[in-house]
């Protein structure tokens, strides 16, 4: 399946703060295939969080196209927009703030289904309930059903934030840092009950999350796209951009990255920079956003001109005057 | 309370040892009954070392951080063990320490960077007001003198002296903070530094200016390290020797590579195979079924064996004490060599494979 199901065309996102007005998304498009799993990574304040709420309409960019499966969401009637709210959910970072504490599970479950008239009567929902807690693992389902969230360990309220988005079978799933918070021995488990989900189910994902680790793990078959400061820098095949990233930014991430091996993490090559600020979103650089901190800065190009999204190889694309130049030169030597 | 007083025997402790935590014991008191938060906990903290305490939330390794600098809430009781603290010729059992001990030992001589503290900062009183309150506490010195020290301190931190020591907090990044807050924790020269998920909530590239900040300042300072982490990463970079946590005990101590590398307690293999690297192809990893341990009503025998795949009946009755199983490496584990030999067979295999070994 390629055909995309959902399009981020050209979206900007202008936050006023303080009535200055700031661009935590800054003309970036994306675009999602059915079944496809893309990965948005970066660093705090990349806006990354802000793809993901426009991305499930929670949130109206200020310019741009959000298209699913090639309507304009903005411009949907209201039938149109049903059909899109229930097939695209969110799975948010913080299982303790996104459930309901005086709902017991059941009824967490049970809202959605009933709203939008997805049972008919209260046998067909108690065994909807019943096949949702089995497929998110939360067993034996007779000990979950009248829990509390506040009985519930970490890993498994994320379980039931899961089992909630399932509710309305959607084929688009939001996942907004959906594991950072839960314990190393149960972020596997979660992952591999998403990654089901994916294949059993041909469920899409934009996966967000900070961990380059995680991303490469969930999406390894899929697409990462790295930001900085509210644009798109690189964006690839998984193994394309984590393996052979092109961008100084992403390969200072990758670098930065500390391993769980500690042979393999203390002979780890570093990229440095040449300043460690983040710059302030009111105040971006000129040119391109990364100049400053850059270590292949190229005085009058890279301070002058923002770089374009470019190709540097099928399905690779890259932001950056110094790495598409590269690829061309050495394009013509060969 | 010193030796000197003749209270307590001081036992023969090797030179270079110095701190040695030996059957300790914290538990809570809930509703429900005493959560054993750390039970039987020993080792020695060498000169110049860095310890990482790995484990997953509500293992005890945030209660045994907080023990080491009695810190604990009201509902903790200490209910037994010694913590046997030296430097020089001053030697003390920090169980045993009154109040006013207490206060000079903590910072002066044991001093903690506690979890998200970055952010507790008194948002109204500059950097330099903010580390003369702190010297001002244990000792007489001059603004001027605390100043200059608070400058090297933030120099050695790769901050910039002059900007940040009259900055308010509010004007630093996350980062910047927490390398100030390192910072104030060494002004007194502690022999012991803890520090309780220092990189926890930061981004890459903060995190790493962390990690080289906190190797940089241990090579030159020389203090002993304790640190507090639920990232494996982490411990890989900077620690020298591991100590795994669970269920209250340390269950396996070794250093660094000895545990990554030929880890003896299924538990700590499984928390290390469920960490993927950036580095290299892609790998499969394995999750640790099941959840903790409830630590009020703990299972019997081994606390592991409910999750883990090696258990047999030996398991479920008798709590295994650690087995030597290499140089200078403990693991609590019946099993130990079937779990050597299954899993560090399989991790080299496979690092093999990723063009890793």
């Amino acid at each position: 399946m390629t055909a995309p199901i959902l399009e981020l065309d050209n979206v900007t996102q202008i936050f006023r703060v303080h009535n200055r007005p700031m661009a935590a998304v800054d003309g970036v498009s994306l675009t999602v295939n059915e079944g496809e799993t893309v990965c948005l990574v970066g660093e705090s304040g990349c806006g990354k969080t802000t793809m993901g709420k426009i991305a499930c309409g929670l949130r109206q960019p200020t310019y741009g196209r959000v298209l699913f499966r090639g309507q304009d969401i903005w411009k949907m009637d209201k039938k149109a927009w049903t059909e899109y709210r229930q097939a695209v959910q969110i799975i948010h970072q913080d299982p303790y703030a996104s459930l309901n504490p005086v709902q017991t599970v059941s009824q967490i479950l049970s809202a959605p289904l009933q709203r939008h008239g997805l049972v008919k009567n209260r046998a067909q929902m108690r065994d909807r309930i019943y096949e949702l807690l089995l497929t998110v693992d939360l067993t034996p389902v007779e000990d979950f059903y009248d829990k509390f969230p506040h009985q519930l360990s970490g890993g498994q309220r994320q379980r039931l934030s899961v089992a909630r988005a399932l509710t309305v079978n959607p084929s688009f799933i939001v996942a907004d840092e959906s594991v950072s918070m839960v314990d190393v021995s149960i972020r596997v488990s979660l992952l591999r009950m998403l990654g089901n989900l994916r294949d059993r189910l041909g469920v899409a994902f934009l996966f967000i999350t900070h961990d380059l680790a995680i991303a490469k793990y969930f999406a390894w078959q899929g697409r990462i796209g790295v930001m900085y400061v509210g644009r798109m820098v690189e964006m690839g095949s998984t193994p394309q951009v984590v393996n052979h990233p092109e961008h100084p930014y992403t390969r200072a991430l990758l670098s930065a990255v500390p391993e769980a091996d500690p042979e393999l993490t203390r002979h780890k090559e570093r990229v440095s920079l040449r300043s460690q600020d983040i710059p302030s979103l009111f105040n971006l650089p000129i040119g391109c956003a990364f100049h400053p901190r850059c270590p292949l800065f190229v005085e009058g190009t890279c301070d002058r001109v923002e770089p374009a999204l470019l190709p540097v190889e099928d399905g690779h694309t890259v932001a950056c005057h110094v790495a598409t130049g590269q690829v061309v030169a050495r394009e013509r030597a060969a | 309370m010193p030796v000197s007083n003749g209270k307590s025997s001081w036992p023969e402790l090797a030179n270079d040892v110095v701190l040695s935590v030996r059957d300790l014991s914290v538990d809570y008191q809930a509703r429900r009954g005493l959560v054993k938060a750390a039970r039987n906990v020993s080792f020695d903290l060498h000169r110049g070392e860095s310890i990482a305490l790995v484990g997953e939330s509500g293992c005890g390794k945030t209660t045994l951080g907080l023990a080491l600098v009695r810190l604990l809430v009201k509902q903790a009781t200490i209910r037994n063990g010694q913590m046997l603290y030296q430097r020089g010729e001053k030697k003390m059992d920090v169980v045993e320490l009154g109040q006013e001990e207490l206060r000079q030992y903590r910072w002066a001589e044991c001093a903690m960077v506690f979890q998200g503290a970055q952010n507790a900062f008194n948002p109204v009183l500059r950097i330099r007001d903010q580390m003369y309150d702190t010297v001002k506490a244990h000792q007489d010195s001059s603004k001027e003198e605390v100043r200059k020290r608070g400058m090297d301190l933030l120099r050695m931190v790769q901050l910039e002296p002059q900007r940040v020591i009259d900055a308010y907090p509010h004007e630093l990044s996350g980062g910047m903070r927490q390398r100030v807050l390192i910072a104030m924790s060494l002004l007194l020269n502690p022999q012991i530094l803890i520090l309780d998920e220092p990189t926890t909530a930061l981004d890459v590239i903060t995190q790493r200016t962390i990690i080289e900040v906190l190797r940089r300042l241990k090579e030159e300072l020389g203090f002993a390290m304790i640190f507090i982490t639920h990232d494996l990463s982490v411990a890989a970079e900077l620690a020298d020797r591991v100590a795994t946590m669970y269920a209250g005990r340390i269950i396996e101590l070794g250093p660094v590579n000895e545990i990554f590398y030929r880890p003896a307690h299924p538990y700590s293999a499984g928390l290390i195979h469920a960490v993927p690297t950036v580095t290299g192809a892609y790998e499969e990893l394995t999750s640790i079924e099941g959840s903790p341990p409830d630590l009020i009503d703990p299972p019997p025998g081994c606390k592991f064996h409910p999750r883990c795949g090696f258990a047999t009946e030996v398991c479920r009755v008798d709590e295994p004490e650690g087995y030597g199983v290499g140089a200078n490496h403990q693991a609590a584990c019946h099993h130990w060599q079937t779990v050597r030999a299954t899993l560090t067979e399989q991790r080299s295999q496979q690092r093999a494979e990723r063009g890793l070994a």
